[in-house]
């Protein structure tokens, strides 16, 4: 299997880019708190993009130091011991990581504090990575609360700042090497589409369908976060599927379905994500005019994923054909990967739906990150979605900004499927 | 801060030009970013006058307001944002005659932008830039 890896160089350019950061924030320290490993789609790691090492730890950076890991066991102490024993080339060297929770200094605020007391750093400027808003999932900012408060308590004279926004701009066009693991997470998103495909037909349940994909992708390697899904007639619910929460039987497939999933997959951290769309057999005509507004938005979003326009202009342009067609899109049509935070508007036409009017309240989401300019090497998931009669369809794959044009990394996820 | 340098060739006299840089209204028509854009009050296009521009800048709809600080007919228009203003703005276009036509250089600064936003704001502009003097010679074709 040739899967590709990352170089003690890519590390030097990572950790480059946090003291380019830091000098461009003035601050003398960088503090990147990573929630809990085995998180699923969109994980906030910006410690694992420091450490190319397990999630779930905080890494400071202080002054021209190199940085210092802070985990919460002997954990992953043991898996860094074993993985240099197997000759791997760790990020991190031994002496500065450490391990700790609870009882004494590590992954908490006395192992936060420690670090910035040996840099002498309690009159400073610091940067944080953790307390800003990040779209999709930490609409409320993720550093636990007990945590900061203990590090304010302990740090009163240091000005801490968010600096999510400038981590963001620093690290969103990927470098050639995070390009390579990136097209090989999507070749496998590919391989999961096709198993997907392959396996749905009708008397299929949901569930078979997902373990093929999932399958495919455990098989090159590749640490696929739990996926969406639905399927049926005709319906605009999106999220996981609901015998993922709920305990009751996966729906069978039938003659006439629709089935719509999103399919995550990640390779060392680099998350690329396909829009699996099978039509079962003769589908309702509002689902082929669905698939063909879809279509339309996906390609207006290929015209506009060209340097020199925004984020805004493209989620315009994804937007258009849906609303010229007086339908609107499920969920976003298109946001950033690796990092996240950029995303499309989504949720305006809900309330066309005669049963959503009993809720309490519903919630158009804004595009967020409009402003963001497109440059060459930000990485994109096209998700365009539209909704006929009451009956969704959403279609798309990873498209990375190139110099000139967009590059297509899942054309085949780009329509819909006929099984 | 940001500088993009571009220069072009036209086939018309600098004299065409000058008069479309000094048109603000026009402006819609070749700089894609700009909505809108205006003389303040009734003053003629001088130096010291102020324009009022709509601008989509990075995404989103902002209104600029820029001074004439440097006007030579038909050679020299310098445009830029009040001092303190950020992020602040200064175009430098320059004409010379060149065998029927003229060349115009143009110069953009932009000092605010956040730091590590540079690189993707000058990714932009040195696309944005180009095509703006590209459709300023279509204007200047149909005076």
């Amino acid at each position: 299997m040739d899967v590709p890896t990352y170089s003690l160089a890519e590390r030097d350019r990572r950790w480059a880019l946090a003291r380019e950061l830091m000098a461009a924030e003035d601050v003398e320290a960088l503090i990147c708190y990573g929630e809990h490993e085995c998180v699923e789609a969109a994980p906030f790691a910006p410690d694992a993009y420091f450490t190319n090492d397990r999630p779930g730890s905080i890494v400071i950076f202080g002054r021209d130091a190199d940085p210092v890991q802070l985990v919460w066991s002997n954990l992953p102490v043991q898996t860094h011991l074993e993985a240099a024993r197997r000759g791997q080339q760790m990020w991190i060297d031994p002496q500065n990581i450490r391990a700790g929770s609870v009882v004494q200094p590590g992954r908490n605020a006395a192992g936060i504090v420690e670090v910035l007391h040996e840099h002498r750093l309690e009159h400073a400027a610091v940067g944080v990575l953790g307390l800003d808003v990040v779209p999709p999932w930490h609409l409320n900012p993720i550093m636990p609360y007990t945590l900061w408060r203990d590090v304010l308590a302990e740090l009163p004279d240091v000005t801490f700042k968010p600096v999510g926004q400038s981590f963001m701009f620093a690290t969103i066009c990927l470098s050639e090497e995070e390009l390579a693991v990136l097209r090989y997470s999507a070749e496998t998103g590919d391989a999961m589409a096709q198993a997907m495909y392959e396996a749905a037909a009708p008397g299929v349940t949901e569930a078979e369908v997902y373990a093929a994909g999932m399958a495919a992708a455990f098989r090159r390697g590749c640490q696929a976060p739990n996926m969406l899904m639905w399927s049926g007639p005709g319906f605009v619910a999106w999220g996981p599927p609901s015998w993922s929460y709920r305990p009751e039987p996966p729906r069978a497939l039938a003659e006439g379905d629709v089935l719509l999933a999103e399919v995550f997959n990640r390779l060392g951290m680099k998350e690329t994500q396909h829009q699996v769309a099978i039509a079962v057999g003769g589908v309702h005509p509002d689902i082929e005019a669905a698939a063909v507004i879809a279509r339309a938005a996906y390609e207006a979003g290929l015209t506009a994923a060209r340097v020199g326009n925004t984020f805004g202009d493209l989620a315009e342009a994804m937007q258009g054909p849906v609303r010229d067609a007086g339908s609107w899109n499920i969920h976003p049509m298109v946001h950033a990967l690796n990092p996240f935070g950029p995303v499309c508007g989504f949720g305006n036409g809900l309330g066309q739906i005669p049963e959503a009017r009993s809720y309490g309240r519903l919630f158009e989401m804004p595009t967020v990150g409009a402003e963001l300019p497109l440059a060459p090497g930000m990485s994109w998931a096209f998700e365009p979605s539209a909704v006929i009669g009451g009956r969704a369809v959403n279609l798309g794959g990873t498209v990375v900004i190139g110099e000139d044009d967009p590059i297509e990394l899942n054309p085949l996820t780009a329509r819909l499927l006929r099984a | 801060m940001i500088e993009i340098s571009s220069s072009t060739r036209y086939d018309q006299p600098a004299s065409t030009v000058f008069a479309i840089l000094t048109d603000p209204p026009s402006y819609p028509a070749w700089q894609q970013d700009v909505e809108s854009a205006s003389l303040t009050g009734d003053a003629p296009a001088q130096q010291g006058a102020r324009i009022r521009q709509v601008r989509k800048v990075l995404g989103r709809q902002t209104e600029v307001a820029l001074t004439i600080s440097e006007l030579i007919p038909g050679q020299q228009l310098t445009l830029a944002t009040d001092p303190g203003i950020k992020p602040a703005i200064r175009q430098s276009w320059r004409l010379q005659p060149d065998d029927g036509g003229c060349r115009l250089d143009f110069q953009l600064n932009l000092d605010g932008v956040p730091k590590m936003a540079e690189h993707l704001a000058r990714a932009q502009l040195s696309r944005t830039v180009p095509q703006m003097l590209d459709r300023l010679g279509t204007v200047a074709a149909t005076r």
